[in-house]
């Protein structure tokens, strides 16, 4: 019975509604209205609207299709295709029609694209933030050394004649107090060479003590000199009070004084002088000396305070009082 | 806080329904993600002040259920609808929301809108609220049952017209006439699908002498319960032991005398039923004499019990479609719905 009824319906389903095949159904086995809404109980205008597919008049799709599927259990037909006729009739008609609103706020997950994006873009930020900072580190104390030696290096193919040949070059190394007198002469002998300029006669000195540098036997010889700091310190003292009326006859005290480092080790370094035209910063190598330019006081900060000597006139300065854990800072004024 | 904030970004909002027998997770955009039983299986560390730790949940541990040795206990940790068991409660809820975020990284903090039942006290929803919160929820929004239940059946409930709506869960069965997005009357009554289990275990040790696992029992329900006389009769082959030679016996139990052994909480169900009728004010009543009563849950798909409901009330009995997940669905679409009315919301929510 059920085969051959389904075997019919089957055909109009496309086209009528599940309540049209329903009541082919429930004529064919002979019920009526009546009877079946009595059943159902439901009203009987209610059944008809259902059987007519005209849903105006009933509720909610969640009861059109409990009704649907009771019939349907009534007539000993299976639900499923019934409640698909239906859903085919109303593919509007949702089962939560009252609810629905029509935007609905999403909530953004992690793999959500825009998420996704902005993480790309503050990692690769990140990165590139790094990959500055490393290079600028790489860079840096490479820079310091080099604008170090384009502030002293310029004088030296100028100077480098008229100094080389000074016998005072020598003595000047040596951290006696007549070599300090000796190098404090030097502006004296070279008064017509047309040097106005404070620090190009500071650099002026430098030379000869580089040149000087050069020769290591002086260099061997200084390290004794530091043991010994008392002494020193007197020697400082003498000079600068020696110092003093030779300053006022030359009119430019600070031009007179030398200051030079002698590494004698590795030493990280970073000296300013007070105008900043001369800064001398970075690891110094073993066994070199370097002559301050610039204008005197200097801020000094000697990483290897022991492997350095400064030299004030060619007389050693003494860095104990400064230095802490082998650190020296000190502020070097020279009156 | 603000940390909380952030992994909540990387979690869903689920809405969870915490039932006696299943616990379903609804996640927003997603539907249900998790349908398992409600089963934790612990066990006991040997040695002196061994602790305790968790060996199975869901359908691991219900394979467990009376079957377990002395180090393993296989336990449902709620009991007619509400938690009898908080700290297992808890970790079951943190499991069921970890497998929910399987392949998250960061550890999940979802917005959570747990359903109780109407019935239940203070102490039970509170005991709820902080379960769900030590689980991991960043926030925990409580629901009644039966309007939860209403809404993922599709019911009007925002129409000025009564809707009566039947949620046969595992521990409870609730029952509720609902208008304007709000619960007119409530009923819970403590018969569900365990007691229906427990019935069939009754009525076979009292008839054929003979004990029956809870799990048996289920599947006796499930196969061959029906709640109202058909037509055909079904039956099937049961084991138990036999209590007088105390050695497992097989038997067949046919649908008659599960529908009779059934009876009894049946009863209850239907007494609430007719109790919310007499209740419901005449207007409303008269909206669900003309639109018919909507079942929902697991007791929904017992064999028959819309006609059963039909014959006692003489109204019209719908049967939601899958009932098993309205519940859980209609507290995803309350979530929804708690976003887009920004908090101001329509329904009862704590």
């Amino acid at each position: 019975m059920n085969a051959v009824v389904t075997d019919d319906a089957d055909v109009p389903v496309v086209i009528d509604g599940p309540g049209k095949r329903l009541k082919s159904i429930r004529e064919s086995k002979g019920l009526d209205l009546a009877s079946v809404a009595s059943m159902l109980h439901l009203n009987v205008s209610k059944l008809e609207s259902l059987e007519e597919d005209d849903y105006e008049n009933l509720p909610g799709a969640v009861f059109i299709q409990g009704y649907l599927r009771n019939y349907a259990r009534l007539l000993e037909i299976p639900s499923g295709p019934v409640l698909e006729a239906y859903s085919k009739l109303n593919p509007g008609r949702e089962s939560m029609p009252d609810l629905k609103v029509n935007h609905l706020r999403k909530e953004v997950h992690s793999s959500h694209g825009l998420v996704r994006m902005i993480t790309w873009v503050i990692v690769l930020g990140l990165f590139g933030l790094v990959l500055t900072w490393w290079q600028g580190y790489l860079q840096w104390p490479l820079k310091s050394d080099q604008m170090v030696e384009e502030e002293t290096v310029p004088a030296y193919p100028e100077e480098d004649k008229p100094l080389g040949d000074l016998p005072m070059g020598r003595e000047s190394a040596l951290p006696t107090f007549d070599s300090g007198q000796a190098s404090l002469q030097l502006p004296v002998a070279q008064p017509d060479d047309q040097i106005t300029d404070e620090q190009t006669i500071t650099i002026e000195d430098e030379v000869p003590a580089e040149e000087a540098g050069a020769d290591q036997t002086t260099l061997t010889e200084l390290p004794p000199l530091t043991d010994n700091p008392a002494d020193l310190q007197e020697g400082r003292l003498a000079t600068t009070s020696e110092t003093a009326p030779v300053a006022v006859e030359q009119d430019s005290p600070a031009a007179t004084k030398s200051v030079e480092l002698v590494f004698s080790g590795d030493c990280w370094v970073n000296v300013r002088d007070s105008v900043g035209s001369f800064k001398l910063a970075g690891t110094q190598p073993s066994g070199k000396r370097q002559v301050l330019g610039g204008t005197p006081p200097y801020k000094m900060v000697l990483g290897n305070a022991s492997a350095v000597t400064v030299l004030v006139n060619g007389s050693s300065f003494d860095l104990t009082p400064y230095t802490s854990g082998n650190v020296a800072k000190f502020t070097l004024e020279l009156d | 806080m603000l940390f909380i904030r952030i992994r909540g970004l990387f979690s869903n909002d689920l809405s969870i329904d915490l039932g006696t027998a299943n616990t379903l997770i609804y996640a927003r955009g997603q539907g249900i993600v998790l349908n398992e039983p409600s089963v934790v299986a612990i066990r006991q560390d040997r040695g002196p002040g061994g602790g305790k730790s968790v060996a199975a949940v869901g359908n691991e541990a219900k394979q467990m259920l009376g079957r377990t040795p002395n180090n393993i206990t296989a336990i449902r940790p709620m009991k007619e609808g509400v938690i009898a068991d908080f700290t297992v409660t808890e970790k079951m809820l943190q499991h069921f929301i970890h497998k929910v975020h399987e392949s998250r990284l960061i550890r999940p903090s979802p917005r959570v809108l747990v359903c109780v039942p109407c019935g239940s006290t203070q102490v039970e929803r509170r005991a709820i609220k902080e379960s769900a919160a030590g689980a991991g929820a960043r926030e925990v929004y409580l629901i009644d049952e039966p309007m939860s239940a209403a809404i993922g059946a599709g019911l009007p409930v925002d129409e000025a017209r009564g809707s009566m709506v039947l949620d046969i869960g595992g521990g409870t069965s609730e029952v509720a006439i609902i208008s304007l997005n709000g619960i007119v009357y409530a009923n819970s009554v403590r018969v569900g699908g365990d007691r229906f289990d427990e019935a069939i275990v009754n009525y076979v040790r009292r008839n054929y002498g003979t004990l029956i696992g809870e799990a048996t029992a289920e599947r006796v329900k499930k196969e061959i319960g029906s709640a109202f006389p058909g037509n055909e009769v079904r039956e099937m082959e049961v084991k138990g032991r036999n209590l007088a030679e105390g050695i497992p016996r097989s038997f067949t139990l046919n649908s008659n005398e599960i529908l009779e052994a059934l009876q009894e909480p049946l009863s209850g169900i239907v007494g609430a039923v007719k109790a919310a009728l007499e209740q419901t004010p005449p207007e409303l009543g008269a909206d669900v004499a003309e639109r018919g009563i909507v079942l929902t849950g697991g007791g929904a798909l017992l064999r028959d019990i819309d006609r059963l409901l039909e014959e006692e009330t003489g109204l019209p009995v719908l049967i939601a479609e899958d009932p098993l997940t309205c519940v859980a669905r209609g507290g995803g679409r309350a979530l929804e719905m708690l976003d887009e009315r920004g908090g101001e919301l329509l329904f009862a929510l704590e």
